[in-house]
C-alpha cells in the first residue's frame, strides 16, 4: 500500500512540475497521470473516494493524451488576450476534474485515517481539502470573467490565488506521503465513528 | 452546512458565472465586421493619401488584408495595422497610398461609397465605407504654393482633435471665408475660429466663422481685407469625442478662401482630421447600434 501512495505522490509531482526546453516537456503530464492511475487503482479498493479519484485521474490522463495531439488546455490570466470559448471550457473542465481527483485523495485519506483512528492525519486531510476546494472554486468562478474583462487589474489577487492553488497541490503530495507512512496496509475499521476527529476525544 | 449543499451552491455559482459571461460575450459581438463611417475629402496626390478604419470582432477568423477602389485604381490600402484593441473588438487601420499613374476617370470630383475589400480567406467583398470625396486637382502643384500671396507661418495639430494654422500675407488679399464638404454635416460638432492682425491688432472671433450652434453659418462669409505682412490664423476643434457620432471618421480639407484685388482666387488648405479612439463603453454602444440595424 505504501508503494501505491508513493506512486500517487510521484504522479502528483510530475503533474505539477513543468520543465520545458522549447516545446519539449521533460516531464509530460501524461506520465504523471499514468502513475496516479496505477497508484489509485490499488487504493480504490480501500475507500469509495479513492475510486472517485481514480476515475478523475483516468479522465485527466485522456485529456493529457489529447494535449499531446494539440488540444489546448490552459491560458494566461495576465495577458490581454481573450481565450476562446472552447479553450476556456477545456481548461475549466480540466481544473474541475483535477479538483474531483484531489477531493477523492484527500477525503479518501481522511476516511481511511479515521478508520485507523489517526485523528490528526484525518483532521489535516479534511481541512486541507477545504482550502483546496475554496481556491479551486474561486478559480473556476473567475475564469469565465476572462471572456469579458481583463484580470490584469486584479493581478495581485489572481497571482495569490494561483500561488495558493500550487502550494495546496504541493501540500497534497506531502499528505499522501504521510498517509503512506502512517496508514497500515489493510482496510482498518470498516465502520468508523462518524464523529471521530470532529471533536476532542477524552479516552479514559 | 452539509457538504453536499456547499458543493451544490458552488456548482450553481460556477455555472451561473459561465453562462452569464458567455451570454454577455455573445451579446457584445458585432453582427458583422465592417468599416467605420468615413467622411473623407481628399485630393489625388501622394502626400494626402488617407487611411481607413475597419472594426472586427477579436474572435473573427477572417481577417482583413487589403482594399482598393475600383473608380480610382491608383488608390490602394495596404498594409493593415492595429489602430486600437478593445476587449471584444479590434479597430484596424488600412494605410492608404497612391500607386502608379494618376489617371482620372472624369472632370468632376469622385464620390465613393464602397470599397473592394480583400480578406485572409481569399474572399473579396464590396463594403460600405461612408462617403469619400476625391478631387481631381493635384494638390501639391496648385495649392498652398510658396509663390502665392499666402504663405505658411506655423501650424499644429494634437491628438485631442484640435489644431491651428497660421498664414502670412505677402500681398494684399481679401479673406472671404472657410469652406469644406463636411462643415454642414458636422454642424456644432466642429468649432473653428479665425483670427487676424488686420488693422494692426489681433481680432478674435471676428467673423461668423465661429460655429457654435446648428443655426450658425457653416461657411464664414465675412470679408476681411488683409495687407502685406499681416497674418491670419485658424483654430479648430472637433467636438465628437462624447457625441453619438464619436465612432465616425472625418478628414476635412478646410479651404481658407482669398481673393486678390485683380479678382484672382486663392485657397489655402488646412487639414483637419478626426479618428475615433472609443472607450469600452462607446464600443458597446456601437455594437448595440449595429445589432439594432441588423434586426
Amino acid at each position: 500500500m505504501m508503494r501505491a501512495y508513493s506512486q500517487v505522490a510521484w504522479g502528483l509531482a510530475l503533474e505539477l512540475i513543468d520543465i520545458r526546453f522549447g516545446s519539449f516537456d521533460l516531464f509530460p503530464d501524461v506520465i504523471g497521470f499514468l502513475l496516479l492511475l496505477i497508484g489509485l487503482s490499488h487504493l480504490r479498493m480501500y475507500d469509495e473516494r479513492f475510486k472517485i479519484a481514480w476515475i478523475a485521474a483516468g479522465v485527466l490522463f485522456i485529456l493529457s493524451v489529447l494535449q499531446l495531439f494539440g488540444l489546448q488546455i490552459g491560458f494566461s490570466l495576465t495577458n490581454y488576450e481573450t481565450p476562446s470559448v472552447p479553450v476556456l471550457i477545456y481548461t475549466s473542465f480540466s481544473i474541475a476534474v483535477d479538483l474531483v481527483m484531489l477531493f477523492g485523495i484527500c477525503r479518501g485519506i481522511q476516511r481511511l485515517a479515521l478508520s485507523w483512528r489517526k485523528v490528526e492525519l484525518s483532521r489535516v486531510a479534511g481541512s486541507g481539502w477545504s482550502v483546496i476546494f475554496g481556491l479551486g472554486f474561486l478559480m473556476l468562478f473567475l475564469f469565465p470573467f476572462q471572456l469579458n474583462y481583463t484580470l490584469q487589474d486584479a493581478l495581485p489577487v489572481v497571482f495569490l490565488l494561483a500561488l495558493g492553488y500550487l502550494v495546496a497541490s504541493l501540500w497534497v503530495i506531502l499528505l499522501v506521503r504521510r498517509a503512506g507512512r502512517e496508514l497500515p496496509s489493510n482496510k482498518g475499521d470498516p465502520n468508523p465513528d462518524p464523529d471521530l476527529g470532529n471533536h476532542v476525544d477524552i479516552i479514559a | 452546512m452539509k457538504p453536499k449543499i456547499i458543493y451544490g451552491i458552488a456548482i450553481v455559482l460556477i455555472l451561473a458565472s459561465g453562462v452569464g459571461n458567455y451570454t454577455y460575450n455573445r451579446y457584445y459581438q458585432l453582427p458583422e465586421a465592417g468599416y467605420l463611417r468615413h467622411y473623407i475629402e481628399t485630393h489625388v496626390a501622394p502626400s494626402v493619401a488617407f487611411d481607413l478604419l475597419y472594426v472586427a470582432n477579436n474572435a473573427d477568423k477572417r481577417k482583413i488584408v487589403s482594399a482598393q477602389v475600383d473608380e480610382l485604381p491608383m488608390l490602394k490600402f495596404h498594409p493593415v495595422q492595429i489602430h486600437q484593441e478593445l476587449r471584444h473588438q479590434t479597430i484596424y487601420k488600412l494605410m492608404g497610398y497612391y500607386d502608379g499613374n494618376m489617371s482620372w476617370p472624369g472632370a468632376d470630383p469622385v464620390k465613393l461609397h464602397t470599397i473592394t475589400t480583400f480578406f485572409s480567406d481569399g474572399s473579396v467583398s464590396e463594403e460600405e465605407v461612408g462617403e469619400i470625396v476625391a478631387y481631381q486637382e493635384v494638390w501639391s502643384s496648385t495649392q498652398n504654393a510658396e509663390s502665392g500671396p499666402i504663405q505658411f507661418s506655423s501650424g499644429r495639430s494634437s491628438s485631442d482633435n484640435d489644431g491651428s494654422t497660421s498664414v502670412q500675407i505677402t500681398s494684399p488679399v481679401t479673406f472671404t471665408g472657410i469652406s469644406s464638404a463636411w462643415l454642414d454635416k458636422l454642424g456644432s460638432l466642429f468649432e473653428y475660429e479665425v483670427k487676424s492682425t488686420a488693422q494692426g491688432r489681433l481680432t478674435s472671433g471676428f467673423t461668423s466663422g465661429v460655429t457654435s450652434g446648428i443655426d450658425s453659418p457653416v461657411e464664414a462669409n465675412a470679408s476681411v481685407e488683409l495687407k502685406s505682412g499681416q497674418s491670419l490664423s485658424l483654430d479648430y476643434r472637433f467636438m465628437l469625442r462624447q457625441s453619438p457620432q464619436a465612432m465616425e471618421v472625418y478628414n476635412l480639407q478646410l479651404q481658407m478662401n482669398f481673393v486678390e484685388p485683380n479678382g484672382n482666387k486663392h485657397d489655402y488648405t488646412v487639414f483637419a482630421n478626426y479618428s475615433p479612439y472609443p472607450t469600452e463603453a462607446q464600443m458597446r454602444t456601437y455594437v448595440r447600434e449595429q445589432r439594432r440595424q441588423v434586426k
